[in-house]
């Protein structure tokens, strides 16, 4: 089966200027994601995942490396091209306050979509559909006509996502989509989410830094760490048998709440700041950080190798199993 | 509510925009007397034997040293005043604002270029360089009206690009982007609208602007040509007579005073009524 997206050996530099130094926020990154699955990638702010989804979104192009989406090579298109291939896939946007234009109403935001791929054959039959998926996002089609600023935080990410439906869309990718959200407002969008997964035959990449937002939609998880990833999994994997430090290190920077005070694996909690992209450490890039640190680590870049099941980027992962 | 409605309630609450408006529609209406032709006297109609009178039943505001009404040449002068700056300011703001907006929109090299040359012309007072395009162009109106058009088009160019520059990198443009529009489309369907506040305010200054350079043309004798009426050309003409003759004078430079600060008035209340951070729908 073709994979729904599929990236090799992908990167991404940015640079400022000719004299300043160049800032690689994506080093390296492979994987693979089948059709239906949902991808979790987490990670600290500046590690790159957004620049990921962004790169799989194509809203931006890689430095190098190549992009697969339903088994075509995306790496290059551009105009008309590229933005047929917003057909196949969508992005949600983290500030839903931000990705509505003001000055425009809810309908006419939604129906501008099918209007540009023309998607509907008549107004009426617009103004149709801008019901249906407004209903489909769990929003009473009487808000067509208000203006976003007239909406709450959580409507407004609901009009995003119907936004990105009206494409209807394989492949749909949410860049910190909750994060702005109130926990419970939280809870309520990603149950739509799940529930839309199931209906529409969708392919997410969820992109978060909130580990314990990811494993409750994710079927895969992906843990980065300064541009590239650290560990790859399922999400019980993940979250429940972490062996990366890093992976540790995060979910024990989850909050718990269990009567019998017994938190996931006991971990220190991670010590020192991110390293600056712009001149990352050498070796492991978490080796600064790790409390297992050898000498190879700050020597040897690990590469992403299968260790108990899921592929972990850490020169100890084996000893770490073991103990 | 509409916004074309909501923006009126709000110009009508700014006593700057209320002030300058009276004194803008007051002026356009002199204009459309000129134009339409119901002026007391034809403006250059001599009257030999009433020359220097001052202000009277038969010549509200006094005569001149050929005895042409002066009331009759100021109102000829609001239109040629008005006409040449709206001509100028129409072409600037279209020719500015469209390479402003691309400029900023699709940045790199062509932003470069462009702003740069807009340097240029910013490095050049706003004076010296439209006396420098008249004289090459020569006298009248219309070259006049481009000598202004060239002036001020930089300055267009840099006030829509401001704002696009900023705009272009709002999630929304990006989701756009994102959601397969055309650039074309993202230009003028989500940009545009929130440059054209910036645009509209700067027709308004640029207009007072305009008026300013258009008299101080002509008061150097290279805007428009005797016998036509002009306001600058009426200030040059009388002002050895403005101890004897002060209408002569004090008519036409009340005039331009007022054009100047009618429509900087406007401007500033529109730019408040405008201001984004001040909507509230």
């Amino acid at each position: 089966m073709t994979a729904a997206v599929s990236v090799r050996e992908l990167s991404r530099t940015f640079r400022r200027g000719r004299r300043s130094a160049a800032v690689q926020a994506l080093r390296g990154v492979s994987l693979s994601i089948e059709p239906g699955e949902t991808l979790g990638v987490v990670g600290e702010s500046g590690c790159g995942k957004s620049t990921l989804a962004r790169l799989i979104a194509r809203l931006d192009e890689p430095t190098t490396g190549t992009i697969e989406i339903l088994g075509d090579d995306v790496t290059h298109m551009h105009g008309q091209e590229l933005r047929q291939l917003r057909r196949s896939v969508q992005m949600v946007f983290q500030d839903p306050y931000a990705s509505l234009n003001p000055r425009r109403r809810v309908g006419t935001a939604v129906e501008e979509v099918l209007k540009v791929h023309k998607l509907a054959d008549s107004p009426a039959a617009r103004t149709e559909r801008v019901d249906e998926l407004l209903g489909l996002v769990g929003l009473d089609p009487g808000l067509a006509s208000r203006y976003p600023t007239e909406l709450s935080g959580g409507q407004r990410q609901r009009v995003g996502i119907a936004r990105a439906l009206a494409i209807e869309p394989s492949i749909v990718i949410f860049d910190e989509s909750v994060s702005s959200l109130d926990v419970s407002v939280q809870a309520e969008i990603i149950n739509l989410m799940v529930a839309l997964r199931e209906q529409l035959d969708l392919t997410y990449v969820f992109i978060s830094h909130d580990l314990g937002v990811v494993r409750h939609i994710a079927d895969r998880i992906a843990v980065m760490y300064v541009g590239s990833i650290q560990e790859l999994g399922t999400w019980r994997q993940v979250s429940d048998d972490p062996v990366h430090p890093y992976t540790r290190a995060l979910l024990s920077a989850v909050p718990h709440m269990r009567l019998d005070d017994q938190a996931g694996p006991q971990e220190t909690p991670v010590l020192g700041e991110i390293p600056n992209p712009a001149d990352p450490p050498s070796g492991c890039a978490f080796h600064p950080r790790c409390p297992h640190a050898t000498a190879l680590c700050s020597e040897e870049r690990p590469a992403l190798r299968a260790v108990a099941d899921r592929l972990v980027a850490c020169h100890l992962a084996a000893e770490i199993v073991e103990q | 509510m509409s916004a074309p409605q909501s923006l009126m309630r709000r110009l009508a609450a700014s006593p700057s925009a209320v002030a300058g408006g009276i004194i803008v529609a007051l002026h356009l209406v002199a204009m459309l007397v000129a134009v339409v032709g119901i002026t007391p006297y034809p403006p250059a109609e001599q009257h030999p034997e009433s020359r220097l009178q001052g202000p009277s039943g038969a010549f509200l505001l006094g005569t001149d040293q050929f005895g042409r009404d002066v009331l009759s040449r100021v109102l000829d002068g609001v239109r040629l005043s008005l006409q040449v700056s709206i001509v100028a300011v129409a072409i600037a703001a279209v020719i500015g604002s469209t390479v402003g907006l691309a400029a900023g929109f699709f940045g790199r090299r062509f932003d470069s270029v462009t702003m740069r040359v807009a340097d240029v012309f910013f490095a050049f007072p706003a004076i010296l360089l439209a006396l420098a395009i008249v004289t090459a162009l020569g006298p009248g109106w219309r070259n006049t009206a481009i000598a202004i058009a060239v002036v001020y088009t930089p300055i267009f160019a840099r006030v829509a690009r401001g704002p696009v520059l900023s705009l272009r990198t709002r999630e929304y443009v990006e989701a756009a982007e994102g959601l397969g529009f055309h650039p074309a489309r993202i230009l003028v369907v989500h940009i545009l609208p929130n440059v054209a506040a910036a645009i509209i305010v700067q027709v308004s200054l640029a207009l007072s602007w305009a008026i300013l350079t258009e008299s101080s043309l002509s008061f150097l004798g290279l805007g428009a040509q005797p016998p036509q009426a002009s306001l600058g050309l009426m200030i040059s003409d009388s002002r050895v007579l403005a101890a004897t003759a002060w209408w002569n004078f004090a008519a036409p430079a009340v005039v331009v005073a007022a054009l100047v600060i009618g429509f900087n008035m406007f401007g500033d209340g529109l730019r408040d009524a405008l201001d984004p951070t001040r909507e509230n729908r």
